[in-house]
């Protein structure tokens, strides 16, 4: 029999369900944990890390460093064929745009969620970004304040780098905020290709700095160093190097004997109270495909933005919780411009942390025309030989007119111009907030068990179209300088490529134009909170994930003690 | 003598049944008739011709593309090898770990009706695909398979690569996703024999528990032939005239930018 409940398997009664074991549902139930809350964590995905909740050894992982079964059988993700996705550009499309109902903005469904998938670069946001409301004006967007600044989430942010144990180099990074401490391990072996690469950036002027990452540089809190086996971004640690959240945090309250987690369970419905003033009740599809039914004193939203919001519309077709008419809107991701360089040499970028460096030279100036506000850019290495694969047919298909060429195929994947010999620059630009891109239910497409998808609605604005156009060019130009032979921008994908999904509870100071306070409370519910990338007002030109933990220490910690949450940092 | 259901259960059941040939798998009671098989090896040597190194044939396509058919005649299906480490690569004391790839990994729920539909078909599930209504009914990988085979047996021409590329486009991409995925996944879904894919493309694999950069307490320790943080000693295979000439047109097409 396949375990799906994992920590106190006795407890029936609980404080607070958190729904998703992410990046933004593992912090909160381990800040109730720990302070003698109980805690039930629904997860609705698989759990492959094996002994979990055992307090005598680490986790072991089913992950592994396999190609095939993490990045093209989606081990850790949804599953197109019978959970889906639908989407369109805007409502002049129709219901959707039928050629694209599959995996859109696919973040791992899994114990663990997102933080299994990423190689864990975990940069915080800088002090402005949090401001954009009062300094950006800017036609058809919805740039707001964040109700929490950097000041007040700072200690968040430096209880999150303990636990998760973030590698860096504190004031490497010029544009960096004030920390109050050092980074928990300094920076990791690094790769040949990202030294190539910083020799170009500092031939240009730009600042290379060691990525703040969540890996293990040397032994830390029981976890091992990491051996840089290659296999990181999108992929999840098989040795418990990487310090996402399920192997520190989720682990931890589980451990603690206050915490229970069920796996392989949806929520398909939260169910108000008569008034419709709190939540009763949430309703469960069970591993075994039976229908179940869990209560506690607080729900947490914590799922992904997208599942979040179609959670909230699956319970009431207007939107639980939207007397602002704004869940589901807002939703972002980040603008990725990808640069590619080939070198002559093989770099072997498939060797160690895919990305170890990065530089923010790029990041820009609020309203300055000379440096646009675009985001951090990441130097990372190449993937691997399936991936490979496709991509050459990609380039056999558009020079041979569609008509298959094996000999070339063959002599590029023996080559290797597009693997062994690449490096690459990506930037994680700021998507500009717009009120219409948005979550909703399909009106056909369902899963499964017959429940509607969600229907993602979403086009880009000029703010961050301009801003990629802009620095184009200097990326060419720093991987030439770098040595590359060859260096151009990937063609973009119909559906943007990143998995950094923020938005759709918009949190805020005013109910008429949040969905949630600033300690993460849906305005219109009395113990419905959220916890993950949904609340986030604007989306930063960075990594999301660290924002993510401290956000949710945070709402974990509100919830233990309203007034000074600060207080509840251990 | 013990039967294969005895034994399964002294060695602990579904694990145990993971490891065995189902009933009727393999030779004797195949997916595809020895035409269909000639025809498939066929085609995987256009997909990857066999030259100096092997072709597709002989990295073990039809392997693949049977063991994939033929995920849900088993107990358990080799769909996703587990984890975390294979054989191929030593611990820190120099020991080898058992080969974990060789078993696989129990589906869940949702995910094993995903893996139904896309190898048996809408026919897999007992209500068919969840959008069958919308999107119309999917067909099995083994039809699709059988489908193309037909089709290319209907092309009467000499040359293979010509026979190939007047097959339906659809058939064709499947065709080279399935070649490509069993040439170079790790081999205990099996293709990619003896790591010949591997080795044809110098890739080292899967590299856990050893990886590439090893704390010693006070540094770290790279491996002597593979290097992490440094230059490969050599290169086994530089750029050729044609692929710079390639990488040229690349570039000028995407309107990038080269130092030539």
């Amino acid at each position: 029999m396949r375990q799906t409940v994992y920590g106190n398997q006795s407890l029936s009664q609980f404080d607070t369900i958190v729904i998703g074991s992410g990046a933004g549902g593992a912090p909160v139930a381990y800040v109730l944990a720990q302070n003698g809350k109980t805690v039930l964590v629904i997860e609705a995905g698989p759990c492959h890390l094996d002994f979990l909740d055992d307090p005598t050894q680490l986790p072991v992982p089913r992950f592994s460093n396999d190609e095939l079964k993490i990045e093209h059988r989606n081990f850790i993700e949804m599953q197109t064929l019978v959970e889906p996705r639908s989407w369109r550009n805007s409502e002049a499309d129709g219901d959707r745009i039928d050629s694209l109902t599959g995996n859109v903005q696919n973040l791992p469904k899994t114990v663990g969620g997102g933080g299994l998938h990423a190689d864990l670069k975990m940069p915080r946001f800088q002090p402005t970004d949090f401001q954009f409301g009062t300094l950006l004006d800017i036609p058809g967007t919805t740039f707001a304040d964040w109700p929490v600044q950097y000041d007040e989430l700072e200690p968040f942010y430096a209880w999150g780098e303990r636990l998760c144990g973030v590698q860096g180099l504190a004031g490497a990074n010029p544009f960096e905020g004030p920390r109050s401490s050092p980074y928990p391990m300094p920076p990791g072996n690094q790769m040949y290709g990202s030294m190539r690469v910083g020799e170009g950036l500092a031939s240009l002027g730009y600042t290379m700095f060691p990525y703040p990452t969540a890996v293990a540089s040397v032994p830390y809190d029981g976890r091992p160093a990491c051996n840089d086996c290659g296999f990181c971004s999108g992929y999840p640690c098989p040795i418990n190097a990487k310090g996402s959240t399920a192997v520190t945090m989720l682990r931890k309250a589980l451990v603690s004997g206050n915490c229970q987690l069920r796996a392989e369970t949806r929520v398909v419905k939260l169910v108000p109270n008569g008034a419709g003033t709190a939540i009763a009740s949430i309703e469960t599809i069970e591993p075994d495909g039976s229908r179940g039914s869990y209560t506690a004193d607080r729900y947490v939203l914590a799922a992904s933005p997208i599942e979040d919001a179609r959670l909230l519309f699956l319970s009431d077709p207007a939107g639980l919780g939207n007397s602002s008419g704004l869940v589901g809107r807002n939703l972002m991701f980040h603008y990725q411009t990808i640069a590619l360089g080939v070198f002559d040499e093989r770099v072997h970028g498939y060797r160690g942390r895919t990305v170890d460096h990065g530089f923010a030279d790029f990041r820009g100036v609020p309203n300055d025309p000379a440096h646009p506000l675009a985001g951090i850019v990441e130097i990372s290495g190449g993937g691997f030989p399936i991936g490979e694969g496709q991509f050459y047919k990609r380039v056999i298909d558009q020079l041979r007119a569609g008509k298959w060429d094996g000999p070339l195929f063959k002599k590029l994947m023996r080559q290797s111009p597009g693997r062994d010999r690449v490096m690459v620059l990506v930037i994680q630009a700021e998507d500009a907030p717009q009120s219409q891109n948005r979550v909703d239910l399909d009106p056909a497409l369902v899963d499964l068990d017959g429940l509607p998808v969600p229907r993602i609605t979403y086009q880009n604005h000029a703010f961050e179209v301009d801003a990629g156009t802009f620095y184009e060019p200097k990326l060419l130009d720093i991987l030439l300088a770098a040595g590359a032979h060859y260096a151009f921008i990937a063609p973009r994908d119909p559906i943007p490529a990143s998995q950094h999904v923020m938005g759709t509870l918009r949190s805020g100071s005013d109910p008429k134009t949040s969905v949630c306070d600033a300690n993460g409370k849906l305005w219109d519910l009395g113990n419905l909170y959220a916890s993950d990338g949904a609340l986030f007002p604007t989306s930063s030109g960075h990594n999301p994930t660290m924002t993510i933990v401290a956000l949710a220490l945070r709402v974990g910690a509100a919830l233990v003690n309203p007034g000074s949450p600060t207080s509840v940092i251990q | 003598m013990l039967t294969r259901r005895e034994l399964i259960r002294l060695l602990g059941g579904a694990a145990a049944l993971a490891q065995l040939p189902a009933c009727g798998d393999n030779a004797g009671d195949r997916v595809f008739t020895a035409s269909e098989l000639a025809m498939l090896d066929k085609l995987a040597d256009v997909v990857i011709p066999p030259d100096d190194q092997p072709g597709g044939s002989a990295l073990g396509a039809v392997a693949y593309i049977e063991r994939l058919i033929t995920a849900f005649d088993q107990a358990m299906p080799p769909i996703y090898a587990s984890g975390p480490f294979s054989d191929r690569n030593p611990n820190g004391d120099g020991t080898f770990p058992d080969n974990d790839f060789a078993t696989f990994v129990e589906l869940d729920r949702v995910n094993d009706a995903a893996w139904r539909l896309f190898v048996l078909g809408s026919a897999g599930l007992p209500d068919g695909g969840p959008n069958d209504a919308l999107l119309g009914p999917i067909a099995s990988l083994k039809d699709q398979i059988k489908q193309g085979l037909a089709a290319a047996r209907d092309i009467h021409v000499s040359d293979p690569a010509e026979l190939f590329n007047g097959l339906d486009p659809d058939f064709r991409a499947l065709f080279i996703e399935l070649v490509t995925e069993a040439a170079f996944a790790a081999p205990e879904y099996g293709g990619n024999p003896e790591l010949a894919g591997w080795d044809m493309i110098h890739f080292e694999g899967d590299s856990q528990p050893r990886g590439y950069s090893q704390w010693n307490g006070s540094g770290y320790d790279e491996r002597p032939g593979e290097p992490m943080s440094t230059p490969n000693p050599f290169d086994p295979e530089p750029l050729s005239d044609d692929i710079h000439q390639l990488l040229d047109t690349v570039v000028a097409v995407l309107g990038g930018k080269s130092s030539s």
